[in-house]
């Protein structure tokens, strides 16, 4: 750093001086009555706007959320324990923002937009207020090109469209957040922006998702925002709303964006904390009665522009955690009621191994069929039936064990497919394997395969195609369908593996005994 | 001040303008104010839960006649027996104020110097905030050292800073952030 002399300092503040311009300040101010767990009420301040922003001393900030005949509620944002009774207040005119743009991009901030990394200042100067108003009707059109997750199950019966709403549901410890990571991480060298907004969690979990995302190179495309557990309630409230501020730029600016709001049972409970303080009515289950309205209008701000918007998206994809697997409590029951379908993940399922433990019965995408490429649609069509099959007799079967054949064939293919669709994290695959894998099972090439060797059927299908049959897949990724001539070419690839494959498993048990 | 002064205020505002009486309501209600701040044995007697809201009525009767209270007061003054708010009657008072300048369009100004102001200066004062809040402005004035120099006036929750402090801590603030 070059020295600067003292004599040079002087000059810089005397011109600051002489340049200096008399402007008579006008400020809008009012007084703090009381302050105490996050929330100030304040006398005057006769103007002040439903979400302005109110600089209190100490460089602390305020949102104005309560206004009242002789007095005005305000949430803090900082340390607010230095805040005393009788301090001045003041307006801002401005509405809360957090900074929006590319820069953003692989970093992680605080709902303020205040960067957490060590990577320095956000660059860019642009910036979006967190409250806006949801695009309206026509300047959307439907879903129509696919969020690809990588997860077999998910991409193939539970598909999800850019501008889709889809809930991820379940209780504790069942893979919620795996299914996120594993969506982000699929996104790599494509043109999905993942904005994953951290609502209420440890500060230790966030660390371990930044430092996957980091270690799997999945944060060139990733944006990290993150209110923790020890952060005051209103940062919690205002963290998937500055999230989603964020990717409204890029669904904006014609690009794609999805957002993972995790999760957003913690955040009603944050709602609730500081409506109780403002001493606004409980409701249900204590909650404030708009808290329907909170996640609403949230979700609502995913979208899918229309070609004159430029055609750009923001996918939502809020979790909630059940207690207890109660999806009828109040919070649960509001957001399925918002999004467009959910993922039920179940711990049951997920103790007996099927992971992710998606449950396929109960979980639905209302509007991601339009989304998925045709390849898919045309394989996917009979998993669901097969699938739907296959838990209804299951059912039964633990009853009777005299079953006749066209039933055991159906509980094995069931059986099978159900093996087929399990993933492990971390391994996220591409669609064209998926399509090809799926097509192996429901053609019933796996049907007399035994069920522990379906994984690893599976496995090997695949290098055994990508080294023999690379022109399946490329073609497949190019044409997106599959025609006769393609659907030929499948059944022999997958033939030929099987000869191999068969001859392989009769020498490993040959070794074996 | 709370919402109840103020909507007491508000209903004898609306009273005192419909009899078009205003001068003489207000000039009677701030005198039962300073007579009951004045005597602590009213105060008392008004506020006894033990004394009848009829015997409360009649003392407050013989008062009011003796200082030849408006009938509107002293019906306002019965029915805040009624409803049990002797003791905001200081509140309401002040309420009323600010209430009747309201519908008046007089606007209350704090001014605060640094100095004692001429009274040229203070009638140019008063002109150019007249002209600025558009009301008939009602001053008045203290003496603040800490300004240094210059004025701040407030008018309601609007604050006008042209003191000598605050062209130096924005100074300050300029300086820091460079």
């Amino acid at each position: 750093m070059a020295t600067i002399k003292a004599d040079e300092i002087t000059k810089i503040i005397r011109e600051q001086i002489e340049n200096y311009q008399q402007v008579m300040a006008v400020e809008e101010v009012g007084s703090v009555i009381s302050v105490g767990d996050g929330i100030a009420r304040i006398h005057g301040l006769d103007k002040v706007m439903a979400g302005e922003m109110l600089s209190f001393p100490h460089d602390v900030v305020g949102i104005a959320l309560n206004l009242e005949e002789d007095q005005v509620g305000a949430v803090l944002l900082g340390d607010y324990t230095k805040i005393e009774e009788g301090d001045s207040v003041q307006r801002t005119k401005k509405i809360m923002s957090v900074p929006v743009g590319d820069a953003l991009i692989g970093r992680v901030v605080n709902p303020l937009g205040q960067p957490l990394d060590d990577k320095g200042p956000i660059a860019g100067d642009q910036r979006s207020p967190i409250e806006r108003l949801a695009p309206g009707v026509i300047d959307r059109q439907p879903v129509r090109e696919p969020v690809q997750t990588g997860i077999k199950a998910i991409d193939s019966m539970i598909p999800i469209g850019r501008g889709q709403r889809e809930l991820i549901i379940g209780d504790r410890q069942t893979g919620k957040t795996a299914i996120i990571l594993d969506t982000i991480i699929n996104q790599r060298g494509g043109d999905l922006i993942c904005i994953y907004c951290a609502i209420g969690q440890k500060r230790s979990t966030v660390a371990q998702v930044i430092k996957t995302l980091t270690d799997s190179g999945a944060m060139e495309h990733s944006v990290v925002v993150t209110a923790s557990a020890s952060e005051p309630a209103t940062m919690q409230y205002i963290a998937p709303f500055a999230a989603c501020a964020m990717g409204e730029f890029f669904r904006d600016s014609g690009k794609h964006a999805i957002c993972f709001y995790d999760d957003l049972s913690k955040h009603a409970q944050a709602y609730r904390e500081i409506s109780l303080l403002l001493r606004r009515p409980p409701g249900r289950e204590a909650y404030p009665g708009d808290v329907f309205f909170l996640h609403s209008r949230l979700l609502e701000r995913a979208a899918k522009m229309s070609k004159e918007r430029g055609g750009g998206s923001l996918s939502a994809l809020p979790v909630i955690e059940t207690q207890a697997g109660d999806v009828s409590a109040y919070i649960p029951t509001n957001v399925i009621s918002i999004t467009d379908g959910q993922i039920y993940l179940e711990s049951d399922l997920f103790n007996i191994g099927i992971r992710p433990a998606i449950n396929a019965g109960i979980s639905v995408s209302r509007v991601g069929g339009n989304a998925q490429i045709k390849a898919m649609r045309q394989v996917a069509g009979s998993l669901r039936l097969d699938m739907a099959q296959f838990r209804e007799l299951a059912a039964f079967a633990q009853f009777g064990s005299e079953l006749d054949k066209a039933t055991q064939a159906q509980l094995g293919r069931g059986r099978r497919l159900t093996e087929l669709l399990k993933q492990d994290q971390f391994q996220p695959l591409s669609v064209e394997k998926q399509v090809l894998g799926i097509f192996a099972g429901t053609n019933g090439y796996v049907d007399d395969i035994p069920v522990e060797d379906v994984r690893r059927f599976e496995k090997e299908l695949y290098s055994f195609v990508e080294t023999n049959y690379s022109g399946i897949l490329k073609k497949l990724a190019e044409t997106k369908a599959i025609d006769d001539g393609l659907r030929a070419e499948m059944k022999k690839a997958i033939e030929d593996f099987k000869k191999s494959f068969v001859t392989d498993r009769k020498t490993v048990e040959a070794a074996t005994r | 001040m709370s919402a109840i002064s103020q909507r007491y205020a508000a209903a004898l505002a609306d009273v005192a303008f419909e009899r078009k009486d205003a001068a003489k309501i207000r000039q009677d209600l701030s005198d039962f104010a300073q007579a009951l701040a004045a005597s602590s044995d009213l105060r008392n007697v008004l506020a006894n839960p033990s004394v009848s809201v009829d015997a409360k009525k009649s003392v407050a009767a013989k008062i009011t006649e003796k200082m030849g209270t408006h009938t509107e007061v002293r019906n306002f003054v019965f029915l805040l027996i009624d409803h049990g708010r002797t003791g905001i009657v200081d509140e309401i008072q002040r309420s009323f104020e600010s209430e009747m300048n309201r519908r008046a369009g007089i606007a209350d100004a704090l001014i605060s110097s640094a100095h004692e102001l001429s009274t040229s200066e203070k009638s140019q004062l008063i002109q150019a905030l007249e002209r600025v809040t558009g009301k008939k402005v009602q001053a008045q004035y203290e003496l603040n050292s800490e300004l240094i120099g210059g004025t701040t006036v407030r008018i309601g929750s609007t604050i006008y800073n042209a003191s000598v402090r605050e062209q130096l801590d924005r100074l300050r603030a300029e300086l820091e952030s460079q």
